[in-house]
């Protein structure tokens, strides 16, 4: 069925060149993406660099595929800690129910009524700019999203009759959790991921142009970004090629995950 | 089936705008027609890094800002000498260095009619002293009014320096109607060449000629200063014709771009102030005065600031600027680039390579963190190549950018291996508070190395009553700074101003708290 959807296949495959691109960045980049060198900088692209140099006459090409490793990787990371995060607190909330229910739901309600970016600026501006900062920034204020919509889910599963059934049975309640409820929770989740995943690697390459983020020399795309904007009049290519690889990525996950979403459930998810 | 479409559409729309984008970079303005005739209006629209931010110039008012509204009893012309712009026509030193007598300007009045006399200056003088100027003036014992224009001042101690001290924008001459009690300037009351009108906080301010100027009214009517901080955004202002004029301050790979632009001019000079990187010399790697040359060694200045900054900076050739002609030494003794002593010096020190390349000393690994202003683009630039030299001989630097505030708080509770920062403390042509209270001596403010030998010269430096001898200790004490490599000179920084051509006659000063002092003769042609 994924064959059929033209568009997802487009996104996965773009998918699949950039992540194995990302990960044999030391073997395909053509030059070291630290090394500096004066006397070749701001290069047009051409034979010698083939998408140019930048102001300190490093390859953008080997810089870009290096960042692709770098903001793949922060990307997963941040959301294996807002899936791992949100299922336990979404789980918590939604099988116990009552007083603990309530004191979740109130922490999410609260963190969800503030702009999550502002949020995700200010926790990020108080630890101090890293790239690690930054992912905890990002998980910090994205998980009760997550948090939300699984405590939902896990309150419809756990009134099913194969879940009593369970219970009738003896299992007790970590046990009905795992093998009942997570199975049936987890395909939603993958798809919301997939959709998530382009905005969480907009938002990191985002801090890091402003400078939270990755810092230097470190290649990022969002920071590769804000260091080309200063000759983004003489050297535009500093700023065209980490911003294509920013936007054809997100729009990739975006596509692979609208296909998903048509595949997996067509009905229960096209409401959120 | 219809939602595929429309995503698909939604696909080839997306397509199609960053085609639009990616060539829309590419096209150029038409440079805008000037009128001939008539006359063009004198106002001038300046963007600004920093807001006015208040209106004492003693505490709070932009450091650029002081010399248009106000004067000083002695001022530095242009060229960074002292010169006979102040409001003291003259002044005269008795040979014990601590009675001063200032001849005052005749015939001066405030922007608001207060006439300037003795009992002004001395008004002024007891406030500083007393309060904002405590660190500078303090030293003054009592004022003496000897006649309507002639004041006598008595100081505890010989001090050769108290003209040149009186000279910063920070000792200006406010109206005494504008004190309030307690001795804060309630209003920006000067005998400058233009008088404040307008002020709305962190988006701009406007400033009026001055028509009874002593030296003669400007032929500006009017400077609008827009505030604008981020140094990209004022350089396309200034392309888009927004703005007539801009700082080249902290935004100097901003002005290369408009270097070879024949609607603009680059005016400058090079200025009072170096950058420079200083060395933590009390812990670890930087206390061992091998690591700190051998780093020194590790980066050739000579060719990478012409190659980054060409043109708006010189590469260090003294200990300061070299505006400070007569104070330094004509032949320095300053680290020429040379990986393999550096290398060399390293590995005397104990920091032996390890199999993983890098270098440790007793299960350490040889690494530091170099601070640098966060707002500043040249050091931002230079600090990343600092990190790649630095990793040529095996030490791991980490670059932390700070906001000005933190930066400075860094520096004075050491709280850095390496900082990369302008050097303060020379606010004016005699650079003896450098050393005394800005960063050799035991006492000063930021003690980034001290020794009794330098502390006894430094003191001898300040008593000192004859020019010979106190350029002979000038020399000395650099010459004994250097021997320790305490730190290193990046940069020697131009004063650079950006402007469109249709501003004539503007000349910019040594002096980085005069830049804007050249406008009292400018205008628009």
């Amino acid at each position: 069925m994924l064959l059929k959807d033209r568009l997802a296949l487009v996104g996965l495959i773009i998918i699949v060149v950039i992540v194995t691109a990302g990960m044999l960045a030391p073997r395909l980049a053509p030059h070291d993406p630290l090394h500096i060198d004066l006397s070749l900088r701001l290069e047009p692209p051409g034979k010698q660099f083939i998408l140019g140099s930048d102001h300190l006459g490093r390859c953008v090409l080997s810089r870009l595929l290096y960042g692709t490793g770098v903001s793949l990787k922060t990307s997963f990371l941040v959301l294996g800690m807002i899936m791992t995060a949100g299922i336990f607190f979404g789980t918590l909330s939604g099988y116990c129910g009552g007083l603990i229910d309530n004191i979740i739901i109130s922490v999410i309600d609260v963190l969800l009524a503030f702009p999550g970016l502002v949020l995700a600026l200010a926790i990020a501006g108080m630890l101090g700019p890293s790239l690690t900062n930054v992912m905890i920034a990002i998980a910090a204020v994205h998980w009760v999203g997550y948090a939300r919509i699984i405590r939902g889910m896990v309150i419809s599963i756990k009134e099913k009759e194969y879940v009593l059934a369970a219970r009738a049975c003896g299992s007790n309640s970590l046990q009905i959790v795992i093998r009942h409820i997570l199975p049936n929770i987890l395909s939603p989740i993958i798809v919301l991921a997939t959709l998530d995943m382009g905005s969480i690697i907009l938002t990191i390459s985002g801090l890091s142009f402003l400078g939270l983020g990755a810092q230097p020399p470190n290649p990022e795309w969002g920071a590769m970004l804000n260091d080309g904007r200063t000759y983004m009049q003489v050297a535009p290519w500093l700023m065209y090629f980490p911003g294509l690889a920013i936007l054809v990525t997100v729009m990739a996950f975006n596509l692979m995950g609208d296909g998903l979403r048509d595949l997996f459930d067509p009905r229960s998810l096209r409401r959120l | 089936m219809k939602a595929k479409k429309a995503r698909f559409i939604c696909f080839i729309i997306i397509t199609v705008i960053a085609t639009v984008l990616l060539f829309s970079g590419c096209t150029r303005k038409a440079p805008e027609s000037v009128p001939q005739s008539p006359p063009p209006p004198q106002v001038l629209v300046i963007g600004e890094q920093f807001d006015l931010r208040g209106l004492d110039p003693a505490t709070n008012m932009s450091d650029f800002i002081r010399s248009l509204i106000f004067n000083n009893l002695v001022e530095l012309d242009l060229d960074f000498k002292k010169g006979s712009s102040g409001l003291a026509q003259s002044w005269q030193m008795e040979p014990d260095g601590k009675t001063w007598t200032f001849y005052l300007r005749p015939n001066v009045h405030f922007h608001d009619g207060t006439p300037w006399n003795a009992e002004a200056a001395r008004i002024n003088l007891d406030r500083l002293r007393k309060g904002p100027g405590q660190g500078w003036i303090g030293y003054i014992d009592r004022i003496e009014e000897i006649d309507n224009l002639t004041i006598r001042i008595h100081l505890k101690e010989p001090v050769f320096t108290f003209a040149s001290d009186l000279t910063p924008p920070f000792q200006a001459m406010v109206s005494p109607s504008a004190l309030s009690e307690e001795g804060k300037a309630v209003a920006a009351v000067g005998t400058g060449p233009f008088k404040l009108v307008h002020w709305e906080k962190d988006s701009e301010f406007i400033l009026e000629r001055n028509e009874d100027y002593f030296e003669g009214a400007p032929i500006l009517e009017k400077i609008i200063f827009k505030v604008i901080p981020d140094a990209e955004t004022r350089a396309l202002a200034l392309e888009a014709g927004q703005i007539d004029m801009m700082s080249g301050r902290e935004a100097l790979t901003v002005v290369q771009r408009f270097l070879n632009k024949p609607d603009f001019n680059v005016v400058k000079k090079m200025g009072q102030t170096s950058e420079v990187v200083f060395f933590n010399t009390y812990r670890q790697p930087f206390d061992d005065v091998r690591v700190r040359r051998a780093v020194a060694l590790a980066v050739p200045w000579e060719t990478v600031v012409p190659q980054l900054l060409a043109g708006m900076a010189e590469p260090p050739q003294n200990f300061f600027s070299p505006a400070y002609g007569e104070f330094l030494q004509p032949n320095p003794i300053l680290p020429k680039y040379n990986p393999e002593q550096a290398k060399s010096l390293l590995e005397e020190a104990g920091w032996v390579t390890t199999a993983a390349g890098a270098r440790e000393k007793n299960g350490q690994t040889l690494k530091a963190t170099l601070c640098f202003g966060s707002g500043n683009e040249e050091d931002r630039l230079l600090s990343t190549v600092v990190q790649s030299y630095l990793k040529d001989i095996g030490m791991n630097v980490e670059l932390k950018a700070l906001e000005s505030a933190a930066l400075r708080e860094a520096l004075r509770d050491k709280q850095y291996d390496m900082i990369m920062i302008g050097q303060w403390m020379i606010p004016h042509d005699d650079p003896t508070t450098h050393y005394l209270r800005g960063y050799w001596h035991s006492k000063s403010t930021y003690t980034i190395f001290v020794s009794e030998k330098l502390d006894d010269m430094i003191n001898r430096l300040a008593r000192s009553m004859d020019k010979k001898e106190r350029l002979q200790l000038h020399r000395e004490i650099q010459a004994e700074i250097l021997d320790h490599v305490p730190f290193m000179v990046v940069f020697h920084r131009n004063n650079v101003m950006l402007m469109n051509r249709k501003v004539k006659d503007f000349e910019i000063s040594t002096g980085t708290w005069q830049l804007f002092r050249g406008l009292r003769k400018a205008r628009i042609g």
